[in-house]
């Protein structure tokens, strides 16, 4: 009977510390990335592989090795996602794009049929993907919209800019990526 | 006659699934109160984020559809992820959260019943070491005042 007890309390403690440390893990794990890039450290891009918003196909941050990458999480329904539109669509077409810079705008905690929408609303024509579940953004500590992070040719974070970007803010970042070695 | 009556009851067929069809199968408040809103991780009808409100907007265009509230769940859960449901799903690491609270009452009723069984255990062997001891004193003392009558007598 002792024994049983011991045995059903153990398993009770086990089940308790699961739930515990999976929402430490959470809680702590959350903004490491955006954290260690801020601090200038360049750690390593998590990769990801996300389905095209529209058409079929997907996209991996691994098959963009070599090329600097400008990753941009977003929402239909942020606000300032809708002001930071234009500002990466035309940086996409007028300088990126012919300098072989890959741009990919992530989709995440949103509806797909929205974020359908916004893309045509801004005529956005760069790669965009949808992050279903949310996995990449929990990936990459995504807690704010936008996002954006700037990703060297080794795969390295070198930049990151929490809330909506500048024109001349995002070209330096690409320039110092482009640099990095 | 006949052949108005057959084809009021084709048009009649038609009708009635496309009617059922599109009959709310759920209301707002009960799938709003188990859903959470993915941004502000409280529940969708506590909720006012922007967020909350595109979600809420395309429950109710569903709705309004037709849709059952497992279909509209499955949706939310394909584009958000399972923590847009207030309840964890009961399998993976879900099952946890739903096993731990069972576990935890019933080893709850096990202490329970455990205390009751020791606490009639201890009161019950007393009752029986204290009558033989009192019956015991009584005898000797019988036995003793016997033999001191018979002592005076003889």
């Amino acid at each position: 009977m002792k024994r049983l007890v011991a045995v059903v309390v153990a398993v009770l403690l086990l089940g308790l510390g699961i739930v515990l440390a999976r929402a430490v893990m959470q809680t702590s794990g959350a903004r490491a990335f955006p954290a260690e890039v801020a601090s200038g450290a360049k750690p390593p891009a998590p990769d990801f592989a996300l389905p095209l918003l529209t058409g079929d196909g997907e996209v991996t941050l691994a098959s963009l090795r070599g090329q600097v990458v400008v990753v941009n999480f977003w929402a239909s329904w942020c606000d300032p996602c809708k002001d930071e539109a234009p500002i990466l669509q035309d940086l996409w077409i007028t300088e990126a794009q012919p300098q072989g810079v890959a741009f990919v705008g992530i989709d995440t905690q949103d509806l797909s049929d929205d974020a359908r929408a916004f893309a045509v609303t801004y005529g956005l024509t760069y790669p965009l993907v949808h992050d279903d579940g949310g996995a990449a953004g929990r990936a990459w500590g995504v807690g704010a919209f936008p996002e954006t992070f700037v990703i060297d040719p080794q795969g390295r974070a070198v930049a990151w800019f929490p809330g909506e970007v500048t024109a001349d803010g995002l070209r330096d970042a690409i320039a110092t990526a482009q640099a990095s070695s | 006659m006949i052949r108005r009556l057959f084809m009021l009851l084709a048009v009649m067929l038609v009708l009635v699934p496309l009617a059922s069809a599109a009959q709310p199968q759920f209301t707002m408040s009960e799938i709003e109160s188990q859903l959470m809103c993915p941004t502000c991780q409280s529940r969708l009808d506590l909720s006012h984020s922007p967020a909350a409100d595109r979600i809420r907007a395309f429950v109710e265009k569903k709705r309004l559809e037709g849709w059952t509230a497992q279909q509209v769940k499955d949706a939310l859960v394909a584009d958000f992820g399972p923590s847009v449901l207030a309840a964890p799903p009961a399998a993976g690491i879900g099952l946890v959260a739903w096993l731990v609270p069972i576990g935890a009452v019933l080893v709850g009723v096990g202490i329970v019943i455990a205390l009751v069984l020791v606490w009639r255990r201890r009161r019950s062997p007393a009752r029986v070491t204290e009558a033989p001891s009192a019956t015991l004193g009584i005898d000797a003392r019988i036995d003793a005042e016997l033999q001191r009558l018979s002592d005076e007598d003889a």
